[in-house]
């Protein structure tokens, strides 16, 4: 092997260091350390603003040509140097460039930017949300654990949980995510996670997350939480006792609608842990899309702050309106989890649902003449989106089961994009004038 | 991956216990029911690993170590594969952090059990190695195994734990509970096996911390001898069989309803239910040389039998503390013991010592006099 290839480029940290010299495993002597990243990859100092975060963390800072943002490594394999070698033997295979699956420096710069955003010391990424969700739960559960869940979960992860965690030897009880009494009344022996989202999908109810992260405390438990609704420009859940951060990156993370991505944040220990499912699992992050999500992340908080400007003000203007039954929003008054405030103190984000007179008929008709918000599936891109719940994510419900969980006729669930606020206020407007006329597709 | 250990996570994790203890506090348990009067059924239960619970979701049953034919294996003999499936793992762990690569390695432990004698006799077990060791690094790590696996240690140190009697009603709600001590030695007839036998237990390392044996006990026929040995996937295993703890607090708890149930019989008593929880702490900052004066030893023991029985709650006391006195686990455990160990290396026979409470005392002050690093070994 030629002198160069020894000396390719290494990850922080150190290896075990297993040799003959050491009495016994005490005399070991990696301990865990962030990332993984390389010494290119740009870590930014404490205290820097959210802003700064989402435009420098993570940059792989090219030493040779000086490129500013982070080159595309669409490579699915690296040289073998003494470093990977080394890895094989010793188990530190996430650390080094060996395999795109294993890792890859662009996955290196998305992972070191989210988790610097959450406040972790470690982030793996994913092709999907649901392919972090399944990794993480199946990496930090074992055969005859149980896991506590919200009954009105985005349906995804519901049915994830519903149909497949028994196969797996995992039993999940459903409960309401607002209620902290049923939660605790759902404490079992083998109980190993909680798992919640941060604000439901979709009616926007606000989990006790300070609660919830102190028992997790207590009695030895993972709380794991989705925040996709909220972003870490809003809510670090890990400051409130969550050990596991989840996003669908594909929504604001990213935030243009034009890739798949997800990821889970968190401690070293466990996110190794989750890698190492994701390796037998599959679900890992093409470079391409590390390289759009990373461009995406830049402008993250100056987004997420135009987005609760504009959900925030077509809140208050649909409240007011009268072809509107009910407002879901975290500022609108009467709002039933106030605890929200505890914890998301800078706005709720980008989404809202609200009730039309009418039902679900006059809904469709009001989506019919909407010209600025795209009538369609997904949320936290920078165009506004709508949908109908009861003909999309709830639509495997009756109308029984539908209202039973708060998903009454009617219900529109809007995600709020950069657009004008007035654009959107007088679109809405319009739209709500004319769902009298017409008839519905 | 050396060994099928990531010596990376085992790295971690030793470091992380230097600094914060509490991740080295495991908590084992293991609940057995009596299903027949012969017939005891293990459930492992969750297990407290430090900050997180782990899940467990093994099941296995047993059988007297005096029936003539069994469908499952004895309490003494799982005992066996406790100590030999604890040393196993004590010894990859030990390897891999050493750069040793094994090609093969199994414990063929061997131990007699005495009506006139409580405890295990004459325990002893062989430990034969393939791999890149020479014969000085092997003996050195065998003596480190006999000094840092915790079951080793179990059977060598003295112990002391009591039982907690719960008598319940037909609904299974508590009527009373006290604790009881058991005086060891004092072993009933009826509870009393009537011939010496000798046990052995043949374990093989798999993979990692996974390894498989089979278990025997002369002049008896086990239908399913097959044991299988393994750690939860969040202490580098695969989450494939319950650990060497878990199998030792099981033996505890069968062996005490399998006496229980033998000595109840011998008195005309009918017990409706028998269960029990056997629980035990393990330090890992001992079995990992963090801290010397961590227990190595499985200890904090503590059991709980819960009896249905139309019996006064006196004659049931009694009953119970008779019962655990006579089983040969419970006297393994807290009386002090030896073990002889022998070392082989392929084919060839390399040492032959004793593990007693002298020899762990004095290896314990030789290592922490001696100056670090290690000298490189030759």
């Amino acid at each position: 092997m030629s002198s160069d290839k020894k000396n390719l480029t290494k990850a922080i940290g150190e290896t075990p260091g297993a040799e003959a010299k050491n009495r016994w495993s005490n005399n070991l002597k990696r301990g865990r350390v962030p990332g993984p990243r390389l010494k290119e990859h740009k870590v930014v100092a404490d205290g820097v603003g959210p802003g700064t975060q989402c435009v420098h963390a993570g940059t792989y800072q090219d030493p040779r040509i000086g490129a500013v943002t982070t080159p595309l490594f669409q490579s699915t394999t690296f040289q073998f140097s003494d470093h990977s070698y080394d890895s094989f033997s010793m188990g530190t295979t996430r650390d080094v460039p060996i395999y795109t699956r294993y890792g890859n420096p662009n996955q290196w710069s998305v992972q070191e930017k989210i988790a610097t955003l959450e406040g972790a010391a470690s982030a793996v990424v994913f092709s999907s949300g649901m392919a972090a969700i399944y990794n993480a739960l199946v990496a930090l559960t074992n055969r005859g654990g149980h896991v506590i869940s919200a009954v009105d979960l985005y349906g995804g992860s519901y049915s994830f949980l519903k149909e497949d965690m028994h196969q797996l030897g995992r039993e999940v009880s459903f409960v309401e995510p607002t209620d902290f009494k049923a939660i605790e009344g759902a404490l079992q022996d083998n109980t190993q996670v909680l798992f919640f989202e941060t604000l439901t999908n979709p009616l926007l109810k606000a989990v006790p997350l300070i609660e919830l992260g102190q028992l997790a405390r207590r009695l030895d438990l993972l709380l794991v939480v989705d925040n996709t609704f909220l972003s870490p420009i809003l809510l670090r859940p890990i400051d409130y006792g969550a050990h596991v951060v989840i996003h669908s990156c594909t929504k604001y993370l990213n935030g243009h609608s034009d890739l798949m991505a997800g990821v889970a944040a968190g401690p070293r220990k466990y996110m190794d842990r989750i890698w190492a499912q994701m390796l037998k699992h599959g679900g890992h992050l093409e470079p391409i899309s590390c390289f759009l999500l990373e461009r995406g992340l830049k402008t993250l908080e100056l987004r997420i702050h135009r987005q609760v400007e504009n959900a925030n003000a077509l809140a208050g203007f649909l409240t007011k309106h009268p072809k509107i039954r009910r407002v879901y929003h975290p500022s609108v008054a009467g709002y039933e989890y106030p605890w929200v405030n505890e914890y998301c103190k800078e706005g709720y984000g980008g989404m809202l649902s609200f009730e039309i007179e009418g039902g679900d008929e006059a809904a469709l008709r009001f989506l019919d003449h909407l010209t600025v918000p795209a009538v369609a599936t997904s949320l936290g891109g920078v165009e506004s989106l709508v949908s109908l719940p009861f003909n999309t994510s709830h639509s495997v419900l009756t109308e029984a089961q539908r209202t039973r969980i708060g998903i009454n006729p009617g219900l529109v669930r809007f995600s709020a994009g950069i657009e004008n606020t007035a654009d959107l206020v007088k679109d809405l407007a319009l739209a709500l004038d004319a769902s009298d006329t017409g008839s519905p597709r | 991956m050396r060994n099928g250990l990531n010596t990376s996570n085992m790295s971690e994790f030793v470091n992380e216990i230097k600094t914060n203890p509490k991740e080295a506090l495991f908590r084992y348990r293991s609940r057995v029911e009596l299903v027949t009067p012969t017939l005891a059924a293990a459930a492992v239960q969750t297990l407290g690993a430090g900050s997180i619970r782990v899940a467990r979701a093994f099941r296995f049953d047993l059988e007297p170590n005096d029936m003539a034919v069994r469908r499952h294996p004895s309490p003494n003999e799982y005992l066996l594969t406790a100590l030999g499936g604890c040393v196993i793992v004590t010894f990859v762990l030990g390897c891999s952090a050493r750069g040793i690569t094994l090609t093969d390695l199994e414990i063929i432990a061997d131990a007699r059990v005495d009506p006139e004698h409580g405890p295990l006799q004459g325990v002893r077990y062989a430990i034969h190695a393939t791999s890149t060791a020479d014969d000085r690094q092997l003996r050195e790590l065998v003596e480190y195994v006999s000094c840092l696996s915790p079951n080793h240690r179990t059977f060598v140190d003295q112990n002391d734990f009591g039982l907690e009697v719960e008598l319940v009603d037909a609904d299974g709600k508590v009527v009373r509970s006290e604790q009881v001590s058991v005086p060891l030695g004092a072993v009933p007839a009826g509870a009393r096996a009537d011939t010496a036998r000798d046990i052995h237990a043949h374990v093989k390392w798999r993979y990692g911390t996974q390894m498989q044996g089979e278990v025997s006990t002369t002049g008896q026929r086990c239908r399913a001898n097959a044991v299988r040995v393994d750690q939860p996937k969040q202490s580098l295993g695969l989450d494939w069989a319950a650990n060497p703890q878990e199998d030792l607090l099981a033996v505890v708890g069968a062996e005490l309803l399998h006496a229980l149930s033998a000595l109840a019989r011998s008195r005309g008593i009918a017990i409706a239910y028998a269960s029990t929880m056997v629980e035990g702490s393990l330090d890992l900052r001992g079995l990992m040389n963090v801290e010397p004066t961590a227990p190595v030893r499985v200890h904090d023991i503590r059991q709980k039998v819960t009896l249905e029985a139309d019996q006064p709650f006196d004659a049931l006391l009694e009953l119970a503390s008779q019962a655990a006195a006579s089983t040969v686990s419970r006297q393994t455990i807290c009386r002090e013991g030896a073990i002889d160990v022998t070392v082989v290396n392929g084919t060839q026979q390399i040492a032959t010592y004793r593990s007693d409470r002298e020899f762990t005392t004095e290896y314990l002050r030789r290592l922490a006099e001696m100056p670090m690093p290690h000298p490189k070994a030759s």
